[in-house]
């Protein structure tokens, strides 16, 4: 019953402006506004036909590696220098200047180290992914408590152990708040990426779509990239509700 | 609900109207447009007809809007944002096609083959690999070009095809134009699909062209740039468009003559230019008719290579 | 007495310095614990108490002199020794169960699993914790949490176990009954426990000798021996006179360390000589 009331809770409001756009655009004359009964009715022939494994497949190989790059590097790291104070400080200045390029506008300095191939397109979606997960992570290892680090050393935990029994579990909870924030990211700059010499991908096909004027597939492109977004983040809250049981159960305990 | 929905689209289309000041209001006597255009050197060509007056003769006070690139232009028109703006054949020739009425009402820019004897303005393909030497040489390389679906991939794959070769085999990736010199450079594309200034350079630089890439063996006497309006305003005001019609045939009529003039006008269009380039700058060529035949040819590209669904509709694009 | 030393605390110095700051926390410290004692340490509140733990826990480096486990000079945390750290809140995982936080150790000792889960089992039935193995101890009360961190220390099989104020943040009952655990463990297990407290009453309660501390910079006062029965109760033991009197002369003392007196001069005590025990009646 709770399950039944909280899935209708959630689904609620996306359902009524789904049937208010159904409704009101029923009419619509407009060429680049649609009926959104004739931007569903592409999607068979837009989307089932070979462009799921052809453009959607490509954009979300290039979403996982970047993503999962940007963990690779931004979490190791973030916790080595949340570890230190002096090295925090150094680098701060360094990330905060990194972080705040915009990571579209460095993609032709990219294509000239990385070409215009994948590599280009997963470097800029690891490069705009790695400062919320790494900054995050800076903070969650310096918010672990003294008295777990003087524990680990009592029982003389070996540096691994301790990086994956303390560390990366203590400062998990804000590093799933940067993942969170840098899974939004990537989403954003698998299209972006593919603005720029691509010849396949998700953000690649809108736009196409767009320049030959095929205006109900372009919406059709743009509802399925909201739907990837929103099963990301419900795939997410999965694995956080998982790996941060202990957190919240704490959470709720105070 | 159908009412509904006329309405919101109608209010929608209100909203953006006056967002946009509206048009063809009297101010002075004069009837208030705006055209849209790319920020291009070329587009100085439209203050020169301002300056001479061509416009206001037709009652006209024209208003150039180049803050938009070439993709929001046929939305723009077709919402009534804007009356007139100008636009690539292929992309007009796809909008028809698609469904979205839109109008040649004046000729604006070309590859001027027979017209005036130059082809500078024409694109053709750079390559840095000697053994690159003929479109069909291209099979199984890459190709930069500014936009796909359009111009470029066209012709180029015309061009490939005429060759004997396969024009699936060949990659075409997108890049801006200033983006491609430095990857082909790079050598992360084989050949670039480029223009003036840029050809003299890369040639100076142990470039050559691909034999037969010119846009000009694919369509000869191809438009670049027509000026559009929408079926709606055709119909609603054909006094307008044709006092519009008139004032654009008479600016480039002069233009034509008048080519320093176009020049001294580049820095209103694009400010932040080098004055010494804009000496040198290879102005394209304006013509003074709209082409029927170079347009058929590209409808039947266009058509061989089922871009579009139905012969193309050249009559309903022509005025 | 000449018993082994399990510990022996050599004439420690601990200067903190911060820039050009230069704080003197201990001056001289030197004791021995010998093996299977349990031995108490209190003092004022401002004492060092916490900084010489974590010099003999190796957690701090010292200034001067050594500390030496079973013999051997320490840097650093030395194996065979357990801490039970006052905030038990702090000092468990909370991301893991009762059993992951009492196993890690053991895991990283290389433990086989078999003679792991018989410690792990054995601790948590020593502690009164056989029901929650798999509940996490967030879900379980302070004294609780301070018993799952008892027998984590327990399980690891130390040589010596310190213990730094573990109770001060627990119940007046919950207090006693961990008192006696620790008295039951000691004599047991027959670990060697030096158990710092800043309660009088608990320090003679569970020591046999109490270490009293002056303030800082800190040397040791008087070295108590504690000679109440070795078997005690909260009742019994507690209404003992002689239990009254030995709580009277630690009061004393520590009165006098709070107005700053050194009893015994650092300087007074040779390295490496015995100790010389001030013995008062009463």
């Amino acid at each position: 019953m709770r399950f039944i009331r909280s899935i209708a809770i959630v689904t609620i409001l996306p359902a009524g402006l789904v049937t208010a756009w159904w409704f009101v655009s029923l009419g619509s004359d407009n060429f680049f506004w649609p009926p959104l009964r004739d931007i569903l009715g592409t999607v068979p022939s837009t989307w089932l036909e070979g462009r799921l494994q052809a453009d959607v497949g490509p954009s979300l190989l290039r979403l996982a590696v970047g993503y999962l790059l940007a963990l690779l590097i931004g979490v190791p790291t973030g916790l080595a220098i949340g570890l230190s104070t002096p090295l925090r400080q150094y680098c701060e200045p360094v990330f905060e200047f990194l972080r705040s390029i915009p990571p579209p506008v460095l993609v032709p300095v990219i294509i000239l180290f990385a070409g215009i191939g994948d590599t280009m397109k997963v470097v800029v979606i690891a490069f705009g992914c790695v400062w919320p997960i790494l900054l995050n992570s800076v903070e969650g290892a310096r918010a672990i408590d003294e008295v777990l680090h003087d524990t680990t050393r009592i029982y003389r935990l070996s540096p691994v152990s301790r990086f994956r029994h303390l560390l990366l579990r203590g400062a998990s909870p804000h590093i799933v708040t940067g993942a969170r924030q840098a899974l939004s990211i990537a989403v954003i700059l698998v299209v972006i990426s593919e603005m720029f010499a691509a010849s396949n991908g998700l953000g690649f096909t809108i736009v196409q779509f767009q320049r030959s004027f095929a205006i109900p597939q372009m919406w059709s492109g743009i509802l399925l990239l909201g739907a990837i977004g929103v099963t990301l983040a419900f795939v997410f809250r999965l694995v956080e509700n998982r790996v941060l049981a202990w957190y919240f159960g704490l959470r709720r305990k105070q | 609900m159908k009412r509904v929905g006329k309405t919101l689209s109608a209010m929608v289309a209100l909203t953006v109207a006056a967002a946009c000041g509206g048009g063809g209001e009297e101010a002075g006597g004069l009837k208030e447009v705006t055209i849209g255009l790319v920020p291009a050197a070329v587009t100085a060509a439209i203050h020169v007809g301002i300056d001479q007056k061509f416009f206001e003769a037709e009652g006209l006070k024209l208003t150039v809007e180049t803050g938009q690139g070439g993709a929001a232009l046929l939305p723009a028109v077709s919402s009534g944002q804007m009356e007139f703006a100008s636009s690539t054949p292929v992309s007009l020739l796809l909008a028809r096609d698609r469904g979205l009425d839109v109008r040649v009402i004046a000729p604006w820019t070309g590859d001027g083959t027979s017209a005036g004897g130059t082809v500078k303005s024409s694109n053709v393909v750079l390559a840095k690999d000697p053994a690159v030497r003929s479109a069909k040489d291209l099979e199984g390389r890459t190709v930069a070009i500014n936009a796909l679906r359009s111009v470029g991939d066209l012709t180029i794959r015309e061009a490939v095809r005429h060759a004997g070769g396969n024009p699936d085999r060949v990659s075409f990736v997108e890049m801006g134009f200033a983006d491609m010199p430095g990857a082909l450079a790079q050598g992360h594309v084989d050949g670039i699909w480029t223009a003036e200034p840029f050809i003299s350079t890369l040639v100076a630089k142990g470039n050559h062209a691909v034999k037969e890439t010119n846009n000009s063996d694919a369509v000869p006497d191809m438009a670049t740039q027509l000026i559009f309006t929408s079926k709606k305003l055709a119909d609603n005001d054909p006094e307008l468009v044709a006092a519009m019609t008139r004032a654009l045939n008479k600016t480039l009529v002069h233009v034509k003559e008048n080519p320093e003039k176009v020049r001294a006008h580049v820095p209103t269009v694009l400010k932040q230019l080098d004055p010494e380039i804009v000496k040198r700058l290879d102005l394209d060529v304006f013509e003074t008719e709209v082409r029927r035949a170079p347009l058929e040819r590209i409808g039947q590209l266009l058509e061989l290579e089922k871009w579009i669904n139905s012969p193309a509709d050249v009559g309903g694009l022509l005025p | 007495m000449t018993l082994t030393p399990v510990l022996a605390v050599d004439h420690v110095k601990k200067v903190y310095t911060t820039g050009t700051r230069h704080v003197e926390a201990v001056r001289d410290l030197h004791f021995d614990v010998a093996r299977g004692e349990l031995v108490c340490v209190v003092g004022p509140s401002g004492a060092g108490k916490t900084t010489l733990l974590r010099c003999i826990a190796g957690l701090m480096d010292v200034t001067a002199g050594e500390v030496r486990l079973e013999g051997s000079a320490i840097s650093g945390p030395p194996r065979g020794m357990a801490v039970v750290f006052q905030e038990y809140g702090r000092s468990l995982f909370p991301w893991m169960t009762v059993r992951g936080n009492v196993e890690l150790p053991l895991k990283e000792k290389k433990v086989p699993r078999a003679r792991r889960t018989v410690l792990v089992d054995e601790a948590l039935a020593t502690v009164g914790l056989d029901h929650v193995h798999d509940s996490y101890p967030w879900q379980l009360s302070g004294g609780m949490q301070q018993r799952v961190a008892i027998a984590r220390a327990v399980a690891y099989e130390p040589h010596i176990l310190l213990m730094d104020e573990p109770f001060a943040a627990v119940d007046a009952q919950t207090r006693a009954d961990l008192e006696d655990l620790i008295r039951e463990l000691w004599a047991r297990l027959r670990v060697t426990v030096l158990f710092v407290t800043h309660d009088i009453d608990e320090a003679v309660y569970l020591g046999e000798r109490v270490l009293v501390l002056s303030n800082s910079p800190t040397v040791v006062l008087e070295d108590v021996r504690i000679d109440l029965p070795g078997e005690r109760d909260q009742l019994g033991t507690r209404a003992l006179p002689r239990f009254a009197e030995l709580r009277a002369h630690v009061y004393g003392l520590v009165q006098q360390a709070k107005r700053g007196v050194r009893a015994v001069p650092a300087d007074a005590s040779p390295a490496g000589q015995t100790l010389q025990y001030e013995r008062k009646p009463s």
